[in-house]
């Protein structure tokens, strides 16, 4: 099977009780392809992300990842589909290393590695995310932006084909969000289709190629970047008119 | 027969119902399971022994004093001794419990023997009949006094200033301080009003069973099932669950035997936890995760 | 290379420890035979919540159900007439077994509640043993047969049996805190999301946790049951079990590997001794006793020794 799409969502549906966190939201992302997930707080980007990660359960449409109809699966059958994900608000383990955490990810996931050989690739990927220093350090006693880190380095170990990013930019600085954008990038290259949940415009713009926006759950643009940057309806709802003006205020002066 | 069983469920029932609210808002309100909560029952049984045995006292009239003094051990042993462990694991405050427990048993233990003593009064036989159906008169009492123990601490609960904040700890800790209600003090409030009631429902158990020093662990358990089956930290759930507790009982006992009361008791509760832990009246939270 | 030294250092220590632990039993009066076996008893059982509750981080208060029907198990076999070896077998089978039928509806509970419900887990066992009279001697009890092994010789064999179950315990414990399954029950314990995102079927998990504490907690109280040669439903199924195993896991440290054997001999002889001294009063000063550890210790002493040292390690190596 040569599947067109890593992901495909059709009329998702998340209901708590009363609350309609997710109204029969369509969306697709290619394979190799980058799609940026925006919209104001409570829009449902997080809920959709749990769903597509199956913590929690659809009550309507469907799921699929790579052609495979996921929507009944359990969550942790995911890895082995080729997914992972990362946390918005971490969830490292606690009580095991840097290293540790990051090989369990090997462990358990699509390779199931023997511990040995997971451990090895956990200090491959703890090398590429430069965290080596730290790995024998507990999640507590580094910083932030490491356990941000961490739980990019716990998906990677994963090898994933879809990767799912919940808002890994928040929280850090300037130079750590370049370092970030600079390696969504190059899991880009490396054919990687990622989803990527943000707040943070700048990395929006630097990664996407195209972006979804969400309010009240539902899907209100979805687009190239600069069409649903500019759409009004988006502007309205979560951009603000003066984000619009800044944007065009720099194109004018860049080409004055 | 089938109306005696539902009277003789009901009426025990009230008293289950009464002994249990304090346990179940200690547990609401600072997440401790105090295992000592039977023994607070035990004393109160005690009190209502020495009062009539020496001094002639009637059980009823014996209450109140049970209840002071089991809301002064129940407040001292909670603003001392539980305090320390609130912030702490779940198990160690049912293993500091325990503790407590294993002092104050041992310590009636070598007071007064683990010889049964029991409460004679001159009216303890006497029983209205209604329609063929036995109500006797001390059940009868006991159960109405629950009852109104029971309405008083609610009304306590919704209308005093107290009452309000140890309401609001008990639906969230941290967001109650932050609007300036002091938790030791609620705490150790709540902790003492629910000695109190125990205290109350021990001098009415003085009057329907022999009374030992392991009184306490035999009511223990029933206690722990009412609480889960009536949400945990709900007043209303208490009694309620009170109720459908001593009717299950009832039932059993009349079904298959007064042997089989514990154990359908108990199954009823397993099941009932797998189905619906949080009980008649708790609530279920989205993504809770304790 | 000081790595290597440690690890066969350590490994060497255990092996010494062991051999020393046997050969006890061969110069030990019947007293102390039967104190130390009561510790080794207690070091299987704290163990085996070791697993459930300091590995999975599932408090499993009431243990005691496994340890019960352990007993009852064996008893039962026993007097049916089989050997030992296949009654204990049988019965640590039948541990795995409960812990197998009940681990889905009851471990998907969190915290109080799966607390409370192996309580009544405990209790109606208890009961259902009661009620059920016949085969399981009902409120009687059950007598196994009396062996014609002289006293001497039998306490002997109930040691080194009690010692298997200890080893096998201390093993698993072991075992758990450097494989892969073991990983697999720590993070499900640390984020129960993360572990399920990283493939590791969290519900699975806990439940073999579940068997493997149940499997030795019953093997514990299968040999209880020949030890001692009668059984009832009050001390088989005592709360106090449970409780006294959770008191020696918090002093010797939850997730270690020594810690356990530790607080259960520091806690049995400590016991004992105040048994010996109070007679009438035990009961009180256990509970004194519990009150002081939850109260001062509650974090165990051997987890606090070992990252104070791992930490002074440490910056050594930086410096």
């Amino acid at each position: 099977m040569n599947p067109s799409h890593s992901l495909e969502l059709e009329g998702a549906t998340v209901r708590f009780g009363g609350v309609v966190a997710v109204s029969n939201v369509s969306m697709s992302v290619g394979v190799g392809e980058v799609v940026g997930l925006i919209g104001p707080n409570g829009a449902g980007k997080t809920t959709l992300l749990n769903s597509i990660s199956r913590l929690v359960p659809l009550s309507g449409g469907t799921v699929r990842v790579f052609g495979e109809n996921i929507t009944r699966m359990a969550p942790y059958t995911l890895p082995r589909h080729g997914v992972a994900r990362t946390f918005q608000v971490v969830q490292p383990f606690a009580n095991l290393t840097l290293r540790e955490n990051v090989a369990i990810a090997a462990m358990f996931s699509s390779r199931s590695l023997p511990k040995r050989e997971a451990m090895e690739r956990a200090d491959a990927v703890l090398a590429r995310t430069r965290l080596t220093q730290k790995a024998q350090m507990l999640p507590a006693e580094v910083t932030l932006a490491d356990r941000k880190r961490l739980e990019v380095s716990r998906a990677l170990a994963m090898t994933p084909k879809l990767l799912l990013l919940d808002e890994v930019m928040a929280g850090l600085n300037y130079t750590e969000i370049d370092a970030m954008i600079h390696l969504i990038r190059e899991l880009q290259r490396e054919g990687t289709s990622i989803v990527v949940v943000e707040h943070v415009m700048k990395a929006i713009i630097a990664v996407c190629d195209r972006i979804v926006v969400l309010q009240s759950g539902k899907k209100i643009a979805d687009g190239s970047p600069t069409g649903v940057l500019s759409d009004p309806t988006v502007v309205a709802a979560y951009l603000g008119q003066r984000y619009v003006d800044r944007q065009n205020a720099a194109a004018a002066g860049v080409t004055s | 027969m089938f109306a005696q069983t539902i009277v003789n469920g009901l009426l025990l029932g009230g008293v289950y119902g009464l002994a249990t609210i304090g346990f179940s808002m200690v547990w609401g309100v600072m997440g401790i399971i105090n295992l000592a909560h039977g023994a607070y029952i035990m004393i109160g049984a005690y009190i209502a022994v020495v009062a009539f045995n020496a001094f002639g006292i009637d059980p009823f009239m014996a209450i109140p004093l049970a209840m002071a003094v089991l809301f002064v051990i129940g407040f001292l042993i909670q603003r001392f001794l539980l305090n320390s462990v609130l912030k702490t694991g779940l198990l160690l405050s049912l293993a500091l419990t325990f503790g407590v427990n294993l002092v104050l048993v041992d310590l009636f233990v070598a007071g007064f023997s683990s010889d049964l003593r029991s409460v004679r009064t001159s009216y303890g036989s006497d029983a209205i009949e209604i329609a063929g159906v036995l109500i006797p008169s001390v059940r009868l009492g006991a159960c109405v006094l629950a009852l109104l123990l029971a309405w008083g601490f609610h009304f306590f609960l919704s209308r005093s200033r107290h009452g309000q904040a140890i309401l609001a700890t008990a639906l969230d800790r941290e967001i109650a301080q932050t609007m300036g209600i002091n938790p030791t003090l609620t705490y150790a409030l709540t902790a003492g009003a629910g000695a109190a009631l125990a205290g109350a429902a021990g001098c009415m158990a003085a009057m329907l069973f022999p009374v030992s020093p392991h009184l306490g662990n035999s009511f223990i358990s029933a206690v722990f099932v009412i609480t889960v089956l009536g949400g945990i930290g709900t007043l209303g759930g208490a009694i309620v669950a009170g109720f459908m507790f001593g009717l299950i009982q009832s039932a059993a006992s009349a079904i298959w035997g007064v042997g089989t009361q514990e154990i359908v008791a108990f199954v009823f509760f397993l099941v009932a936890l797998v189905l619906r832990p949080q009980g008649l009246f708790g609530r279920k939270y989205f993504g809770e995760n304790t | 290379m000081t790595h290597k030294i440690k690890r066969y250092g350590a490994a060497l220590l255990w092996a010494v420890a062991a051999a020393l632990t046997i050969a006890a039993c061969f110069w030990l009066d019947n007293y102390w035979l039967r104190i130390w076996t009561s510790v080794l008893m207690y070091v299987a059982i704290t163990q085996g919540l070791n697993v459930i509750v300091g590995f999975a981080g599932y408090h499993s208060f009431g243990n005691a159900a496994f340890f019960g029907t352990g007993a009852y198990g064996a008893a039962m076999l026993i007097t049916a007439g089989w050997p030992l070896w296949a009654a204990l077998l049988g019965t640590t089978a039948g541990g795995a077994l409960l812990a197998l039928l009940l681990g889905p509806p009851l471990l998907r509970l969190k915290g109080h509640y799966f607390a409370i419900a192996t309580v009544a887990l405990n209790a109606a066992l208890a009961e259902l043993i009661l009620n059920v009279g016949g085969w399981t001697g009902g409120a009687q009890g059950i007598s196994l047969p009396m062996s014609d092994m002289s006293p001497i010789a039998l306490y002997r064999q109930v040691y080194l049996l009690m010692f298997g179950g200890a080893a096998a315990a201390t093993l698993i414990v072991f075992w758990l805190s450097r494989s892969r399954f073991g990983y697999a029950v720590r993070a499900s314990k640390d984020s129960e999301d993360g572990a399920k995102a990283m493939g590791i079927n969290t519900t699975a998990v806990r439940v073999a946790a579940w068997m493997l504490s149940g499997a030795v907690t019953a093997y514990a109280g299968g040999v209880w049951a020949y030890w001692i040669n009668f059984i009832e439903v009050g001390s088989a199924f005592d709360v106090s079990l449970s409780v006294k195993a959770y008191i020696m896991l918090l002093m010797g440290g939850m997730g270690s590997v020594v810690g356990p054997i530790l607080g259960a001999a520091f806690f049995e002889v400590l016991a004992t001794l105040v048994w010996s001294k109070f007679g009438a009063l035990h009961n009180l000063m256990l509970g004194v006793l519990v009150c002081a550890v939850v109260l001062f210790v509650p974090r165990g002493v051997i987890i606090p020794m070992r990252r104070y040292f791992a930490r002074r390690k440490s910056v050594g190596r930086a410096v």
